[in-house]
């Protein structure tokens, strides 16, 4: 265990100084992402008060909803970007190298990901659910319970999304190719989650509730924290749903792996 | 005129082999329509908003979704980067038949691919699930616009390309302008919002860039909301940005020749 997270930390600091070495690239990308999620929420903000709220929800709570599922799925796109492009790994036959490591699988592929371009989403995420909480008065009320409360919702949906991409890497071991299924599987449930759910027909729901449980991440814990109907034991239920998403990707992950062959030539 | 089917056929058929991994592809895309549907009906609430009544708007973000598989979902930069970075180009160049028609024809090609198994598959969906305004398609006049109003947007989308491709012998490295591009068709093109419930100003510079070509100005045909100027303004883009394209293939061209092999 000891050497894992030795090998974790060498393999990821290796990947962070070849990422720096192109440094307008990574300014420029930071820059890129915190204009374009702030347009899109510019735009839901617009529609929400034009309208006074969606759904029930005003504008600030869904600015909050907006900034904490964007947290929960920074974290994939952060810690877990090899995943998210798993296809190079299989159809270059790359994977075959990852094997031949003192390490794990999961662990090499999970040091290689530590994307620091994609950072910009956290830091904003942060800022976001810090300015909704500001102008929704929370902070007054219980600073310290606020931010654990928020700590964990974050854990929990982070550990959920962490769980969804490393069983979407995994179909690669059957399908090969996985980029056509990322819309399914990643963009449309992470646009999705930053909306309140109730909003959508109950067949989609469902799947947010089941088999992709991003609901977990970001509604259930926002509806806690805002006081929207439900009690603080649904933040220990999503805690619950984000570990065992998290630990049924990995045994997923591990039936993979087993299956892998080589397409090397 | 023969050899341009043939090239447009060829990408067609290229296209073909990932049938089933674009059907799955699909399903995200209608994915996306639905979530967006299911916003907007949320916050309209049967209310109008601006001019669009509750089942305009939802009308315009389904129509939205199938319409930018046949003008904005194309190849990145039509594959000429990677052509210029590899020096692929200098060949290409040197073949018998113009680069730029030749580059159109093949981008022609993923259009009509698109429009049969991308769009089509998304129209279905959202007909099955009575978000699709089939009503308006039942008039010839409209059919008859809207199928010009494509035709200029997807060429509009085919020349943009071709533009950022282009750029590549200058920078190497075409990213950025892919994410501009990428990003004002989200803003400036009316994906996310419609132009016409922007504020006044915003609006009327939007109508005169081409980016409204792209998404706003066919969907607003469909749905009859079209205004003159951006009828105006979308045949003059195709032809401004056919003259920048030809003006820059010939500019690109000699710049091949000092680079050398």
């Amino acid at each position: 265990m000891g050497d894992w997270i030795g090998v974790y930390k060498s393999v990821a600091s290796a990947t962070l100084r070849a990422r720096l070495a192109y440094r307008w690239n990574f300014v420029l990308d930071l820059v890129f992402q915190i204009i374009m999620l702030i347009a899109e929420l510019l735009v839901v903000v617009l529609i929400a008060s034009a309208v006074h709220g969606i759904a029930g929800w005003s504008v600030y709570q869904i600015v909050f909803l907006f900034g904490l599922s964007s947290l929960s799925s920074g974290l994939y796109r952060v810690f877990a970007s090899e995943f998210h492009g798993f296809d190079k790994y299989l159809v270059n036959g790359e994977f075959d190298s990852v094997l031949t490591r003192p390490a794990p699988a999961l662990v090499v592929v999970s040091a290689r990901s530590v994307d620091y371009e994609q950072a910009g989403m956290l830091v904003q995420g942060l800022a976001i659910v810090g300015y909704a909480a500001w102008r929704l008065h929370l902070w007054q009320i219980d600073g310290p319970i606020l931010l654990a409360q928020i700590l964990s919702g974050w854990i929990s949906g982070g550990a959920i999304w962490l769980g969804i991409v490393i069983a979407f890497a995994t179909l690669g071991f059957w399908t090969t190719r996985i980029d056509d299924l990322a819309p399914v599987v990643l963009y449309g449930p992470e646009t999705a989650a930053n909306y309140p759910l109730s909003i959508y027909p109950r067949a989609i729901q469902a799947i947010f509730y089941g088999i992709l449980p991003v609901a977990f991440g970001g509604y259930i814990p926002a509806r806690v924290i805002l006081h929207k109907g439900l009690s603080p034991i649904w933040l220990l239920v999503s805690f619950g749903v984000g570990a065992a998403t998290l630990a049924g990707a990995v045994g997923f992950w591990q039936i993979g792996v087993r299956r892998y062959t080589s397409t090397g030539s | 005129m023969g050899t341009f089917f043939v090239l447009g056929r060829a990408s067609f058929r290229k296209n073909m082999v990932y049938f089933w991994a674009h059907m799955a592809n699909n399903v995200g895309s209608a994915l996306f329509g639905f979530i967006y549907i299911a916003l907007w009906r949320a916050a309209s609430h049967g209310h109008d908003v601006g001019s669009f009544s509750s089942q305009a708007l939802v009308a315009y973000i389904a129509v939205t979704q199938t319409v930018l598989w046949a003008t904005t979902f194309l190849p990145r930069d039509l594959g000429i980067s990677t052509a210029v970075r590899t020096g692929q180009i200098a060949i290409d160049f040197g073949r018998p038949v113009g680069y730029l028609p030749r580059t159109i024809a093949a981008a022609m090609g993923d259009v009509a691919y698109n429009i049969l198994f991308r769009s089509v598959p998304l129209v279905l969906a959202f007909l099955v699930a009575r978000v699709y305004p089939w009503r308006n398609f039942l008039s010839p006049a409209t059919d008859a616009t809207f199928v010009v109003a494509l035709a200029l947007g997807a060429m509009t989308g085919i020349l943009l390309q071709y533009l950022i491709g282009m750029s590549a012998f200058w920078t190497f490295d075409t990213r950025w302008a892919r994410r501009l591009y990428f990003a004002l068709t989200m803003f400036a093109g009316g994906q996310l919002l419609p132009i016409q419930l922007m504020p006044l100003a915003l609006r009327q510079t939007l109508t005169w860039l081409p980016f409204q070509n792209l998404v706003s100005f066919p969907v607003s045909v469909a749905l009859h909301h079209a205004y003159v100027a951006s009828w105006i303004s979308a045949l003059v883009w195709v032809l401004m940005l056919t003259g920048v394209a030809i003006a820059l293939t010939h500019k690109a061209m000699r710049r091949v020749e000092i680079q050398g092999g």
